[in-house]
């Protein structure tokens, strides 16, 4: 869990779904449900090889994980201080 | 102790259930940083995937799709790869008419899309069916249930997690679904 991947552009998209796939259950397992739940949108849009221009949304994909994870992580710090005390 | 409110993507919060799960994986300070980094290396990694997705798909043809889904799924059946085909040729229209919202079809292009996945013996979430529609969820949502209501598809609930439903094409749809590729070769 955790390891950097290695993608180049001779990756097959099937390979880029499956590492994916990885990641999700990896998110899932560490309780990051939202940024599964976007993940797994972004997997659908790989798998069913959709041009990026057909969604705004796979688009600023990256930018929604982004800021899910920052709510997450923020909760997550701002809990264990709370519970610290 | 304070009940942890996670903020979703566009308001709301997590209910409790949620933020349990969250609560098993810190337990301490040095849990918490462990947790941190994974989390921080699980996000790279799937960002610099859907980076290089992105790249792909965006220079993708509709000969590279089929190719692919011949490969990927093993199915040389015709029907299998007129239906990749046509499902391809909509999708790329994109590329020459660049303008969001002129075309659309999400009644067919999610019957396509279940008959590809039924040829494949693929499950479908509702999810992934709305996002082959091309339009809005709730618009898809909404050309669902007519599909359903003309008996065209059939949904069944996932027996493991009652949030997620499975749809899938029925005996009825799937067979039109053939009859119309036959009458077009």
């Amino acid at each position: 869990m955790g390891g950097s991947v290695i993608v180049d552009q001779s990756t097959s998209l099937f390979e880029i779904a499956s590492q994916l796939r990885a990641c999700l259950h990896h998110l899932d397992a560490m309780g990051l449900t939202v940024a599964g739940a976007c993940l797994d949108m972004a997997i659908f849009h790989v798998e069913k090889e959709i041009h990026p221009q057909n969604f705004a949304s796979i688009l600023n994909l990256d930018v929604e994980i982004d800021f899910t994870f920052l709510d997450e992580m923020t909760s997550k710090l701002f809990y264990a201080e709370d519970s610290n005390r | 102790m304070r009940k942890i409110q996670i903020a979703r993507l566009g308001g709301g919060a997590m209910d409790s259930d949620d933020s349990k799960s969250a609560d098993d994986h810190i337990t301490s300070k040095d849990a918490q940083e462990k947790w941190m980094m994974l989390a921080q290396e699980e996000c790279a990694s799937a960002l610099e995937l859907i980076k290089t997705a992105k790249a792909k798909l965006s220079g993708i043809t509709r000969d590279e799709t089929v190719n692919n889904f011949q490969r990927d799924s093993g199915h040389p059946d015709s029907f299998a790869a007129w239906l990749k085909k046509t499902y391809a040729d909509r999708t790329n229209r994109i590329i020459y008419f660049p303008i969001e919202g002129i075309f659309g079809e999400p009644c067919w292009d999610i019957l396509l899309d279940l008959a590809i996945n039924k040829v494949s013996s693929k499950i479908v979430s509702i999810t992934s069916a709305c996002i082959a529609s091309k339009v809005p969820i709730t618009t898809a949502l909404r050309w669902i249930a007519i599909l359903e209501e003309h008996g065209l598809i059939a949904r069944t609930p996932d027996p493991h997690d009652k949030r997620r439903t499975y749809i899938e094409l029925s005996e009825q749809g799937y067979a039109l679904m053939r009859k119309y590729f036959e009458s077009v070769q």
